[in-house]
């Protein structure tokens, strides 16, 4: 991996970004995780980040608010989103809002992986 | 979880209807098929939830709750379904269940699983299940005591109980309040800010962020941690924890009141096998075994959790919205040390796996430790006979000794012992044997101290896991250096556990050639065994021809974490017996040798996982769920009161739920109510068969049935083998006199089943019981037969016959030993036989009914010729061999 990609994960469960940190970090990425919305959008005023991967239902600021904005703002981010709520509507909702991929928990960690080097490869 | 308690309260209440009288046959066969679906719904939830302790997936809270109240709910059913099967034979189980149930929800709920009070425990009384209890230490030196039976020094916990207790007397948590409030105060400044920046946050909507901010404790430094400390030491034992201490210490002083010592040792609640701290906290050595002594050295090692190394740790130990972490301390016997050292089962630096390191001096382990001394070093090659590939004496001028008044002092080694090396050729042995088998059992390279007494004495005193410094970016590319190794397989059947091993194959072919299993080995079997979990702390990986992810083996070698591959198909043809493999469970790849880039990989690249608290939370669980003690349904312990875990309830109810079906009694009812059809083969069995579903396709009506239209699988094949030809003889054999004599006289064991005076097969497309009485002997098979390998089993019976018991023991040995080559487990007594299987698949359960077809034709007369022992092998071998000719 040349150039080090940055990533962003939400979830208001610790132990979701504690463990996509863990075996992402193992990869080589750059991994920054934060447990609700709001200072995760702050944090993407000061700093590039490369893939989001956020939970779907959150209080507060919700995924699809998050995907909303990123895609808004911030175009070029790719935008994952995982859910313990697997419900066909809300897959559906994500795919249309661009959403990159959509998995329900538990998330295989083999997939996420594939996923995030899908997005980054069609990034160049 | 309340439903299913309430739901419990009315199944004890409520008395089925007409509960005494028997079911029909077609009734309880529906039944048996709801205690398999059941079973199995439970089993692949266990499955699953041992699965994510691999570390493949990502998961949180909701799904281990979700998942438990599944697997609750599922084994709840499964108990319910066997005692309407059994008309409530096993009320029992509920209770079971309550128990396990009652104990998992309090881990759910962040609680210790047992309510427990006791201020001390000694080790022989420690179970994993007081880890919380009596801490992460003292918990590991109980386990590889009361389970890896090593020696290690008598001793006891003062436990978590006692820490709140001791907190409470002195009113620690408010004067650490009263401090807490005292340095913000002093932190006035910095914190103003902080409230201002919290307004504006609170003020976006942002409460969260807010509070984080409000509740920074930056401010809390050293200089506040070295005041709580003081707090400690200060502090007075409540009374009834003296005397606690001063029995137990009774207790462990023994006779020698005036000479014996203790060692005091911090066991913090959380300072387990995996966890980043261990070893940060105090210890105090050779301390007087006097109350006032141990008091006072207690009282240090509980100030040690605020020392000012804790800072880094505040939010463990200190956490906001939790009670304070509780830290427990160990009391263990000091050694009388001749010479003592350090074990590491890897080189740290190179990550060699294939030898232990041993690093030892005269005296106490301390200045090995403390790497103060110019050590012994030895290099033993992990697989026995413990081969020494290395001996490095060094030149050691210093050791630690216990002092008599307490405490211990380094002192100089005379010139003529500097150079002796301190341990024996067998004591390095000794070492490195028991240092491989603690780390085979915890499955990652181990830092082992121990120390050696006067007489000659081998004492393990800790063992946690070896930290290594790994080449980060060197681990990560191993796949090129991966491409020299060649590959014996790949991609053959399912991983159960993944991880990677390596060691010499194993090739199973009797199970009771387990016993044999060499540690560190890989075992490669035809079929998965729940038995298999005798070698499970030892083994490096398992490998299977059959089987599933979900059997009883599968989920055992999660709980052990050893690297599994199931249902390869070609795994006993492939691997050779002896030969050196590495098992890679992760691409599922068996490489040929020993491929060292594989195992370092392992090493360095297994996340932290047991860092997370659900993580941890989920192991915690499994162990009430998991793990198998009950193992032989022919031993004395397979009872409703030995199971222990759902995994326990879960084998009893598939074993007794056969039971109900080979219930003899059932088929007069089967004969009274039901339409008989006659086999109509060539061969005179006599043989009539009761269709409940699926067993008989006629073209015509009439009561008759030719093979042709037998479509029940298992019933099919047994048919098939009595049928082969030259198995079936029909020609008389000659009975000598006597032998005639004894047949007039009627055995009691077997007049009981007279009445069934037919041979009758109760069948459907996947189940027969075949109940055969030829001349005076009685066989009988049971038989489930699916595609679904966990649904299928085989239980087979044969007693009785014709001539005198002698004779007729012969014929059962005869019998016994060929069920034994084909692996099925096989229990005699006299003329009983009594064999069972489960767990094949279908094709394999196809040919081991037609075999068994073959040998109830073929032992129908043979105990008439067995004139004496000597024959029995014969006789044994030509079945084997497919010579059925016989006289």
């Amino acid at each position: 991996m040349n150039k080090q990609y940055k990533i962003m994960v939400i979830d208001d469960e610790k132990i979701v970004g504690d463990m996509t940190k863990m075996t992402l970090e193992q990869d080589g990425y750059v991994v920054e995780t934060f447990l609700n919305a709001a200072p995760a959008l702050e944090r993407l005023k000061e700093e590039k980040f490369d893939v989001i991967v956020t939970d779907y239902k959150m209080k507060g600021i919700d995924g699809m608010e998050v995907l909303r904005t990123v895609k808004k703002l911030y175009p070029e981010i790719v935008v994952i989103m995982i859910t313990a709520f697997a419900n066909l509507d809300a897959a559906i909702e994500a795919l249309r809002s661009d959403v990159h991929d959509f998995f329900p928990k538990p998330v295989k960690i083999k997939e996420l992986k594939a996923s995030i080097q899908r997005a980054l490869a069609k990034d160049k | 979880m309340k439903t299913l308690l309430e739901r419990l309260k009315n199944f004890f209440t409520k008395k089925a209807p007409g509960a005494d009288a028997k079911l029909p046959f077609k009734v309880v066969f529906s039944r048996f098929r709801q205690v398999l679906e059941s079973n199995n719904r439970a089993l692949e939830i266990m499955a699953d939830m041992g699965d994510k302790l691999g570390g493949n997936y990502i998961f949180d809270i909701n799904y281990i709750r979700k998942s438990y109240a599944e697997l609750a709910d599922s084994v709840f059913q499964s108990i319910y379904n066997l005692n309407s099967l059994s008309q409530n034979k096993y009320l029992y189980l509920h209770r079971i269940f309550e128990r396990i149930n009652d104990r998992v929800n309090r881990i759910l709920e962040g609680k210790s699983p047992l309510e427990q009070r006791e201020l001390v425990l000694f080790y022989r009384d420690i179970s994993w299940e007081m880890s919380d209890q009596v801490g992460g230490k003292n918990a590991g030196l109980a386990e590889l005591a009361n389970y890896l039976k090593l020696n290690v020094p008598q001793g006891f916990a003062i436990t978590a109980s006692a820490f709140r207790e001791f907190v409470e007397y002195n009113r620690i948590g408010e004067k650490i309040s009263a401090l807490k409030q005292k340095y913000r105060k002093a932190a006035k400044r910095s914190h103003k800010e902080d409230i201002m920046s919290a307004i504006t946050f609170a003020e976006g909507g942002e409460h969260d962020t807010a509070r984080e901010i409000l509740n920074e404790e930056d401010y809390l430094d050293e200089s506040f941690f070295a005041e709580v400390q003081e707090l400690f030491r200060k502090g007075k034992l409540p009374p009834h924890l003296v005397s606690s201490i001063e029995d137990a210490l009774d207790i462990l002083r023994g006779g020698d009141r005036e000479s014996c010592r203790i060692a005091v040792r911090s066991s913090a609640e959380k300072e387990d096998l995996e966890f980043s701290f261990a070893g940060q906290f105090e210890t105090v050595l050779n301390v007087p075994a006097s109350i006032k002594k141990v008091e006072e050295a207690y009282k240090e090692v509980l100030a040690s959790l605020y020392s000012a190394r804790a800072v880094s740790y505040r939010d463990l130990i200190m956490p906001r919205d939790k009670p304070m972490m509780a830290m427990s301390v160990g009391c263990i016997r000091m050694v009388d040390a001749v010479a003592s050292g350090v074990i590491y089962t890897s080189d740290p630096n190179n990550l060699n796996n294939d030898a232990v390191i041993i690093s030892a001096n005269w005296g106490l382990g301390k200045t090995v430790v403390d790497g103060l001394v110019d050590a012994d070093h030895f290099i033993v090659r992990k697989e026995e006979p413990y081969e020494i590939l290395e001996k490095k004496t060094g030149k050691k001028e210093l050791k630690a000794v216990a002092l008599r008044e307490g405490g211990i002092q380094e002192v100089g080694i005379p010139d003529s012992e500097q150079r002796k090396p301190c341990l024996s050729d067998e004591q390095i042995r000794e070492l490195a044997r028991q240092a491989v088998l603690i780390e085979h059992y915890m499955k990652k390279p181990q830092d082992i101290e121990w120390s050696i007494d006067k007489r000659g004495e081998i004492f393990i005193l800790q063992s946690r896991p070896l930290r290594i410094s790994s080449p980060a970016a060197a681990t990560r590319n191993i796949i090129s250096s991966l491409q020299k190794y060649p590959v014996l397989m790949e991609n053959r059947g399912k991983i159960a556990r993944r991880g990677i091993g390596a060691g010499r194959v194993f090739i199973l072919q009797r199970l009771e050639d387990l016993k044999n299993f060499p540690p560190g080995s890989v075992l490669v079997a035809r079929h998965d065994s729940s038995h298999f979990i005798k070698i499970m702390p030892k083994a490096s990986a398992i490998i299977t021809d059959t089987g599933t992810p979900t059997s009883h083996m599968s989920n055992i070698a999660r709980e052990f974490q050893v690297p599994t591959i199931v249902n390869t198909g070609v795994g006993t043809s492939v691997l050779k017996h002896g030969e050196e493999v590495t098992v890679d469970a992760e691409d599922n790849r068996i490489y040929a040798g020993i491929v060292k880039e594989l195992l370092t990989y392992r090493i360095t690249d297994e996340i932290p996982l047991m860092e997370l608290e659900e993580f941890r939370l989920l192991q915690k669980m499994l162990r009430y769920i998991t793990p198998l003690n009950l193992i032989d349904p022919l031993l004395e312990n397979f009872t409703p009161e030995n199971c222990r875990t759902f995994h326990d309830i879960l084998r009893f109810i598939h074993e007794k739920a056969i039971a109900e079906l080979v219930d003899i009694d059932r088929y007069k009812e089967v004969l009274r109510n039901n339409i008989a059809v006659k086999l109509d083969v060539p061969i005179p069995t006599g043989i009539f068969m009761i269709d409940i579903g699926g067993g008989l396709n006629l073209k015509e009506k009439g009561n008759r049935a030719s093979l042709d239209e037998i479509t029940s699988i298992p019933f099919r094949a047994i048919v098939g083998g009595m049928m082969h030809p030259g198995v079936w003889h029909s020609e008389a054999v000659s009975m000598k006199i006597n032998d005639f004599m004894s047949s007039m006289l009627k055995m009691p064991d077997v007049s009981a089943m007279s009445y069934l005076g037919e041979n009758v097969a109760v069948i459907s497309r996947e189940y027969v019981n075949l109940s055969l009485r030829f001349g005076y002997h009685f066989n009988m098979i049971d038989c489930y037969c699916s595609d679904n390998i966990r649904d299928n089993h085989v239980y087979f019976r044969f007693v009785g016959g014709a001539t005198d018991i002698t004779k007729r023991s012969r014929r059962a040995e005869l019998i016994g030993s060929i069920l034994k080559e084909f692996n099925m487990r096989t229990n005699l007594k006299g003329d009983l036989i009594i064999a069972r299987t489960d767990n094949i698949t279908r094709p394999e359960m196809e040919e081991l009914l037609d075999y068994l077809g073959r040998l109830i034709a073929y032992t129908r007369q043979l105990d008439a010729l067995l004139d004496d022992d000597s024959v029995v092998g014969r006789y044994v071998r030509n079945f084997l061999e497919g010579n059925y000719r016989i006289g």
